[in-house]
């Protein structure tokens, strides 16, 4: 079942068309990875997905549902969230707040349960903070969930955001570079976090440079280039196209 | 950690226990002349609860004062008795004062819920200059419909008499009125901040594009905080047209909406109800002194206080108790190294 | 053209100086002091003011806002609301509250199309115009106009391309605020002048601004020069009704096109 069918999806900022006309149909549990040189318009695309922009042409459709039109918390509640490419978290908060504030779609009391303190209400309250820690054990943040989020190092900011983006119990998770500027052992670790994501049933789609990650752990390999889909497919046959090396002139990472 | 837990727990439950035997006990130690300089510093204090909260939810209101003016004009026209009438305002309800009060502050919430409607979906500078514009507007309309409204000379607003109790003889039925008036709204705000709405209120602070993204929709908690904080405006604009007896057009206008910010900013915006309150409480007095000293004193001195505490006192007056604490105990804040 | 002044701070700095309004009614009482009191030319008057103001303007930005101006627009603006309280506490010591009279300065009237106008108004009018224009050609057709126009687009950019971002912050605050001080200057003779007055002017420059897009340069001095006409206009013809209508029109033009007249149509800022 397609989770996800992007109709000709557009998008021009005066005269600069970020998007020209992308079709894409993701199926439920799969990891797609999507790349493409820069200002190809891959985090655009999340933007259009994730409501941030209204394209100016084309549908998107989220598991059956027309969704161009709503706002991006409506689609948070449905299930379609996203990560950002810088590190876009409350900065003031603790790293613990940071996932409890982001738990919002957890709480089924309505707003006068919440400030009338009902039973419901505190034994809710509870719950969330249980998985917020759960949660934060997943990612590696055990024994600092107190700490500031804005004096985490880089690396460990772009895991909260991953950590943030789980607490809204997505279907779809649209994550936009998420081990950009993190090497070795740290950005492997994160891989291997998305990929059990995905086995535990959420459908991905990966905004990645690093070529090597995408052959790796996605199924599938879209590549977008001056807003274009020019490639959607099997990675390793992607990867060989030769409009894909192209629009990559120049990088040593495509074909290893 | 420890350290700010236990002093927390002491200000939660100590705090409002001595505060307000403290209240008690003034109204009857001290003079009614004391009681004039507290009356009006709990009417505002209901006032910054409001701003505070709005602050909170990431918006900067203008407007506060366009809310105690219906509600005092509201509450005004709802209890006039025919006794008092002194006006053309021909639909007399002649309700008793506190209903009176109550429905003005509901009013006033009507109202507010409007104007956040229109213009919390843009927030920002755009809602600040409408709530501006509103304020100017509330100002205007009132001055401009003399039938309704009593024109520059306002309307006469009755004394309250609920069961029998005096109000016009002694200040201390309405201290305590308004004493009344100002716990319930405290914790009012105080669990709204509480719960799990206060927390979604310092989400879409934070960052507002992040909070949208979890599914948090920002207008409806700005529209929240914003309409409760004109239900109590309007309450506390009632009880203020019932204190002075009359309701003017140039009651509470710009000035007024501006002296909310200024309590709220010296007094301390990072607690919802400690640190306005104690804005409120400092500035309401001293600038009625002022006021009686020598004209112009007021707005002097506040807007001096004001742009030394955004200089120096970042988090207001009630940050300082905390910056001694730090001062000794020297805790130190390492970035964390997180395992993966 | 109080509300240009205004809006070109805005547009250019990207803050708002709430005291703008009160630098109008300093400016009244400059005039009041040296035109009223000490009877100097009026406009060698005016000429003072406007250099007083202005240099007040330069003062305000780097006092006040420079060392707030990375603690966001809130910041900068709790500053200028208290400075502009203070500003207004701090004449009212010094001169009393209560109204102070300027004489017009150009007297008799004169018909046009069968309504008698003052000669001071026109002489206001015609000023104002003179001042409008030369913004216009400031912003339009100088080199400095290009830099200020680079800078409220991308300031950080505008940096890198050489543009002297602190001198030319000072000379956009001294010029908004002159404007504001022209406005106060001329318009003394005219209406009374007391501590309060700064307020409305406020109001109506921060309504053209928003009526002219919040988010357009342009836009917004193009507003506060329609504004500012648009209310002398309908002041004189409906008369102590005109509050009323302006604030409707507003209300009006908020709900249905919150962008204003230039702004752009992205909801979120």
């Amino acid at each position: 079942m397609a989770i996800l069918e992007l109709k000709g999806i557009s998008k021009h900022f005066g005269n600069l068309a970020a998007l020209d006309g992308v079709d894409l149909v993701v199926e439920e549990g799969q990891l797609t990875g999507l790349s493409g040189p820069n200002g190809s318009g891959k985090t655009t695309l999340f933007n259009v997905v994730s409501g941030f922009y209204e394209p100016t042409a084309g549908e998107v459709i989220f598991q059956g549902k027309n969704v161009t039109k709503m706002r991006p918390d409506e689609r948070a509640a449905m299930g379609l969230v996203r990560t950002f490419q810088s590190n876009v978290l409350f900065g003031q908060a603790s790293v613990l707040d940071n996932v409890v504030w982001a738990s919002s779609l957890e709480s089924k009391t309505n707003s006068w349960a919440a400030f009338l303190n009902t039973r419901k209400h505190r034994e809710e309250e509870k719950a969330i903070v249980k998985k917020a820690r759960e949660i934060l054990e997943f990612w590696g943040f055990s024994g600092v969930e107190d700490v500031l989020a804005s004096e985490l190092s880089h690396g460990d900011q772009r895991r909260l955001g991953l950590a943030v983006a789980s607490a809204t119990n997505p279907k779809l998770l649209l994550i936009d570079e998420p081990v950009g500027g993190i090497g070795g052992e740290e950005r492997d670790s994160v891989v291997a976090h998305i990929k059990l994501l995905q086995q535990q049933g959420i459908t991905i789609i990966l905004v990645e440079h690093h070529v090597k990650t995408i052959l790796a752990i996605c199924e599938r390999f879209v590549v977008l280039d001056f807003g274009r889909k020019i490639a959607d497919g099997k990675p390793l046959e992607v990867a060989a196209q030769a409009n894909v090396i192209e629009a990559y002139l120049g990088t040593r990472e495509v074909g290893k | 950690m420890n350290t700010t837990w236990t002093y927390s727990r002491i200000k939660t439950i100590a705090l409002p226990i001595l505060g307000l035997a403290g209240a008690i006990i003034i109204a009857y130690a001290g003079s009614d002349r004391i009681l004039t300089y507290l009356i009006p510093a709990y009417i505002w204090g209901i006032v910054v609860f409001g701003w505070t909260a709005i602050f909170r939810v990431g918006q900067f209101s203008l407007g506060q004062g366009a809310f105690m003016m219906i509600g005092a004009y509201a509450s005004a026209i709802l209890t006039t008795s025919v006794a008092e009438t002194t006006q053309i305002t021909s639909a007399i309800f002649q309700l008793p004062t506190l209903v009176g009060m109550l429905l003005a502050g509901v009013i006033a919430g009507i109202f507010a819920l409007i104007v956040g409607a229109a213009t919390l979906r843009l927030g920002g500078i755009f809602f600040c200059i409408v709530t501006l514009a509103f304020n100017e507007l509330i100002r205007v309309v009132a001055v401009g419909i003399p039938e309704w409204f009593g024109g520059v000379n306002g309307i006469l607003a009755p004394f309250p008499a609920p069961f029998g109790i005096d109000f016009q003889h002694s200040k201390k039925p309405f201290y305590f009125l308004t004493l009344i008036v100002l716990v319930f709204a405290a914790i009012v705000f105080w669990r709204l901040d509480r719960s799990r709405l206060g927390r979604h209120f310092r989400a879409v602070a934070a960052n507002k594009n992040l909070a949208e993204h979890t599914g948090l929709r920002l207008s409806k908690y700005r529209i929240i905080a914003f309409t409760v904080a004109g239900f109590f405006a309007g309450v506390a604009g009632a009880l203020f047209g019932h204190y002075l007896h009359v309701v003017t057009p140039t009651l509470f206008g710009l000035p007024e909406a501006i002296i909310v910010l200024i309590m709220c900013t010296v007094g301390g915006t990072s607690t919802p109800i400690v640190g306005p309150l104690v804005g409120a409480l400092i500035l309401s007095p001293a600038g009625d002194y002022l006021t009686s000293k020598f004209q112009g004193g007021k707005p002097l001195v506040f807007g001096i206080l004001v742009v030394l505490v955004a200089f120096f006192l970042v988090n207001g007056v009630t940050s300082l108790p905390n910056s001694f604490i730090n001062l000794f105990r020297r805790r130190s804040r390492r970035p964390a190294e997180a395992r993966t | 053209m109080v509300a240009s002044g205004l809006a070109f701070v805005w547009g250019v700095m990207g803050i708002l100086n709430w005291a703008h309004g009160q630098l109008y009614m300093v400016a009244a009482f400059l005039v009041y002091s040296m035109y009223a009191r000490a009877g100097l030319n009026y406009f060698l008057v005016l000429v003072i003011t406007i250099v007083v103001i202005g240099s007040v303007g330069i003062a305000i930005e780097r006092i006040l806002i420079r060392p707030v101006a990375n603690k966001g627009f809130l910041a900068a603006s709790v500053v200028t609301m208290g400075l502009s309280f203070a500003l207004q506490g701090l004449i009212t010591v010094i001169y009393g509250p209560s109204l102070k009279a300027v004489p017009e300065v150009f007297s008799g009237r004169v018909s046009i199309g069968g309504v008698f106008v003052s000669w001071q108004r026109i002489v206001v009018v015609c000023l104002a115009i003179v001042a409008m224009i030369g913004l216009y050609v400031l912003i339009n057709r100088t080199k400095m106009g290009l830099a200020m126009r680079a800078s409220a687009q991308d300031g950080t950019v505008a940096g890198l391309f050489g543009v002297k971002t602190s001198r030319l912050f000072a000379v956009v605050m001294f010029v908004g605020s002159a404007l504001a001080g022209l406005g106060g200057g001329l318009l003394a003779p005219v209406y009374s002048v007391d501590p309060t007055i700064g307020g409305r002017p406020l109001t109506l420059a921060l309504l053209a601004i928003v009526l002219g897009g919040l988010g357009s340069f342009k836009g917004s001095v193009i507003g506060g020069l329609l504004f500012g006409f648009a209310s002398i206009m309908l002041a004189y013809y409906i008369g102590t009704w005109y509050e009323l209508i302006l604030f409707a029109i507003i209300i009006g033009v908020i709900l249905f096109r919150p962008q204003g007249m230039f702004g752009k149509a992205e909801a979120r800022v």
